[in-house]
C-alpha cells in the first residue's frame, strides 16, 4: 500500500506538489509563531529566573512596564527570617537613535555582574553599558541620548538573553528618574526555598500596594506570557485550519480527477475502507514530508531572525522537543482528518461511471 | 447462470428498459447489441450489478443482486468486468493492474493467465507504454485474475482497430468455451461470428436474434 501510495503521489505531481507546499507552510507557520512566542516568553523568563526566587511587583498591574515598587521596602525585606538578597529592577523601552524601540534596563549595583562585561566598566551616575548587539548598530559609539538626557557608553556587555544583549542597562537611581518610578519589580533571593512561602506572605504584609509570588508562579501566571501563548495558540490554529482546509480540497480536487481509478477499484471489488486507507496513507506521506521540509524551513527562518539586525536579537525562536512532538501530532491529525471526507467520497465512486461514460 | 425476470428501468421520467427477461447459461457467451442509445449498456450495468434496476429482479448464480450483503466481496468472488476505456491504473505496471484485486496466492494462476492472453513481455511495462490491444488484453486478464463466474464486457472492442477487435473476441469465446460466462454489450457486429446468443436491444426492448 504504501509503494503504490509513492507510485500514485508520483503519478499526480501537480497536484502533489499544491498539497504538499500548502502543508509545508501551514506546518512552517504553526512552528514559527509557536517557537518565536515560547522564545519570547523564555527569554523573559529566564532573565526574571536568573535573579531569584521571589518577585515583587506593583499590586493589581498588567505588565512589569507600568509597575511602580517602593524602594523603601528593601530594609523592611531585608530583615524578613530567609531573606538572603534583594535587588531592584527597572525595566522600560526608548528609542534610541534610529532603532524605534530598544529595552533600557535600571539595575541595582547588587545584580550588575549579571551582564558580562565584554570590556570597559559597570556604569556610574550619567553612564550606560550596551549590550553587544546594540552596541554594533550604534553609530556614535561613544554615548547615547535617551529620553533628551545624553549617556556615556561605560563598557559593553553581553547576554544570551535577546532582549539585554540588544538592551541597555544603567543605574537604577537614573532609569528611576528616566521612568519616573522606584523600581518596576524587587528581585529576592531566599535562603532556604522550603521558607519560601512563608517570606512571601510575610514581604504580603508589608504593603497593600504590592504583589509578591514565586519566580515561577509569576511566569505561569504573567498576564502577558498568557496573552503571547494564547495569541500564538490562536493564530496556529487558523494555520492549521488552513492546512487542513487546503488538504480537504485539494484532495477533492485529486480524488475527482482519479474517479476512474476508484471506480474501476470498486469494479473489481476493493473494498472501500481499503480505498479510504490507501488515499488517508497517501495524505500521512505527504504530511511527514512536509513536516520534514517545515520543520528544516522553520530552523533556517530562525536562525536568520537571529543573526538579522533587523530584529535586534529580540525575537529569538526555540524548537525544542516537546514543540517537535506537539507539531508532529498536529501534522498527521492534519493530514488523516483533512484527508478522510475525499477518501470516504473516493470509497463511495460508484463503477457504473465507467461504463455511462460515452456508452448507451 | 444469470436470470433476469421483468427487469425495468427509468432515467428520471425516461424509460430506458421496459420489461425484460433474460436467462444467461452458465459458460456461454452473450451478446448484447444494438444502436448507441438503445439501452444495451444500462441492461448490462443491471445484470452485473453495478446498477439497480426500478423494478425486476437478477439472480446470479442463484443469488437475487438485490439481497447480496457485500457487493464488493461478491463482485470480488463472482464477476470480472471490461469496458471500453481500459481503465489500467497509470501508475502501476500491466502485472500491478492486473494482480490489483487478486488473491496473493494466486501468483501461478496470473503466470498462467498472463501467457495465455500473450502480455508476458509488457507485464512489467506501464499502461502509457503498450498499444491499444495490449491494454484491452490485459484489461481482460485483469477481469479473468479472481477467477470470476462470468465476464462482463462493455464495448470491449470500441476503441479498437477490426484485427484487435477479433483478437479480443475470440478471446473472450476462449474463456467462455473454459466455463466462463461472458456478456458482451457492443455494437460490433463482428461478435456474430463467435457469440452462442446474441439478443438485439431496440428502444428499451429485447429480442433474441441469433
Amino acid at each position: 500500500m504504501f509503494v503504490n501510495a509513492l507510485r500514485a503521489l508520483r503519478a499526480n505531481s501537480i497536484k502533489t506538489a499544491l498539497i504538499y507546499i500548502s502543508m509545508t507552510f501551514a506546518v512552517t507557520a504553526i512552528f514559527l509563531i509557536t517557537a518565536i512566542s515560547h522564545g519570547i516568553i523564555t527569554m523573559y523568563a529566564s532573565m526574571l529566573q536568573r535573579d531569584g526566587d521571589i518577585i515583587v511587583t506593583q499590586a493589581k498591574i498588567a505588565d512589569t512596564f507600568f509597575s511602580d515598587v517602593d524602594m523603601a521596602l528593601i530594609p523592611s525585606i531585608r530583615h524578613i527570617d530567609g531573606v538572603k538578597k534583594v535587588s531592584a529592577l527597572i525595566v522600560g523601552a526608548s528609542p534610541v537613535e534610529n532603532l524605534p524601540i530598544v529595552a533600557i534596563y535600571g539595575s541595582s549595583a547588587n545584580r550588575m555582574q549579571h551582564y558580562k562585561l565584554l570590556w570597559g566598566h559597570y556604569p556610574k551616575h550619567s553612564q550606560v553599558i550596551v549590550g553587544q548587539a546594540l552596541y554594533q548598530k550604534l553609530g556614535t559609539k561613544k554615548s547615547l541620548t535617551i529620553g533628551g538626557t545624553k549617556f556615556h557608553i561605560s563598557g559593553v556587555y553581553t547576554s544570551d538573553v535577546g532582549f539585554e544583549n540588544g538592551g541597555v542597562v544603567m543605574p537604577l537611581a537614573d532609569a528611576g528618574t528616566l521612568f519616573h518610578k522606584s523600581a518596576s519589580m524587587l528581585l529576592i533571593t531566599v535562603d532556604m526555598h522550603k521558607k519560601i512561602n512563608a517570606v512571601i506572605k510575610k514581604i504580603g504584609a508589608l504593603s497593600d500596594t504590592i504583589e509578591a509570588k514565586s519566580t515561577r508562579s509569576f511566569i505561569q501566571h504573567y498576564n502577558q506570557f498568557q496573552l503571547i501563548n494564547n495569541s500564538s495558540y490562536a493564530i496556529s490554529f487558523i494555520a492549521f485550519t488552513m492546512g487542513l482546509l487546503s488538504i480537504a480540497s485539494l484532495m477533492t480536487i485529486t480524488v475527482y480527477a482519479r474517479r476512474d481509478e476508484f471506480g474501476i477499484m470498486r469494479a473489481l471489488g476493493i473494498a472501500p475502507k481499503k480505498i479510504t486507507a490507501s488515499l488517508i496513507v497517501e495524505s500521512l506521506i505527504l504530511g511527514l514530508v512536509s513536516f520534514t521540509s517545515a520543520l528544516s524551513l522553520s530552523f533556517a527562518t530562525l536562525f536568520i531572525i537571529k543573526k538579522s539586525s533587523l530584529f535586534q536579537g529580540y525575537i529569538n525562536g526555540e524548537i525544542d522537543m516537546t514543540l517537535v512532538a506537539m507539531v508532529l501530532t498536529a501534522t498527521i491529525f492534519m493530514s488523516v482528518v483533512g484527508a478522510l471526507l475525499p477518501a470516504y467520497s473516493a470509497a463511495k465512486t460508484d463503477p457504473i461511471i465507467l461504463i455511462q461514460r460515452g456508452c448507451a | 447462470m444469470i436470470v433476469a425476470t421483468g427487469i425495468h428501468h427509468k432515467y428520471g421520467k425516461e424509460t430506458a428498459l421496459r420489461d425484460i427477461d433474460i436467462h444467461i447459461a452458465q459458460g456461454s457467451f452473450v451478446a448484447l447489441t444494438g444502436e448507441s442509445g438503445s439501452g444495451k449498456s444500462t441492461l448490462l450495468s443491471i445484470l452485473s450489478t453495478l446498477l439497480r434496476p426500478t423494478r425486476g429482479e437478477v439472480r446470479i448464480f442463484g443469488k437475487n443482486s438485490k439481497e447480496v450483503g457485500n457487493i464488493d466481496h461478491f463482485r470480488k468472488e463472482t464477476i470480472g468486468f471490461v469496458f471500453q476505456m481500459h481503465y489500467l491504473i497509470r501508475y502501476l505496471r500491466i502485472r500491478q493492474n492486473i494482480t490489483l484485486a487478486a488473491q496473493k496466492k494466486d501468483q501461478e494462476y496470473i503466470d498462467t493467465l498472463i501467457r495465455y492472453l500473450g502480455i508476458e513481455d509488457i507485464q512489467h511495462k506501464f499502461p502509457h507504454e503498450v498499444s491499444g490491444g495490449q491494454r484491452q488484453r490485459a484489461a481482460i486478464a485483469r477481469a479473468m485474475a479472481n477467477r470470476p463466474k462470468v465476464v462482463f464486457a462493455d464495448e470491449p472492442t470500441g476503441s479498437l482497430d477490426s484485427k484487435n477487435s477479433q483478437k479480443v473476441f475470440a478471446l473472450l469465446r476462449d474463456i467462455a468455451d473454459k466455463g466462463t460466462t461472458v456478456v458482451v454489450a457492443t455494437h460490433d457486429t463482428a461478435i456474430m461470428d463467435f457469440a452462442d446468443c446474441i439478443y438485439r436491444v431496440e428502444d428499451g426492448t429485447v429480442s433474441r436474434i441469433g
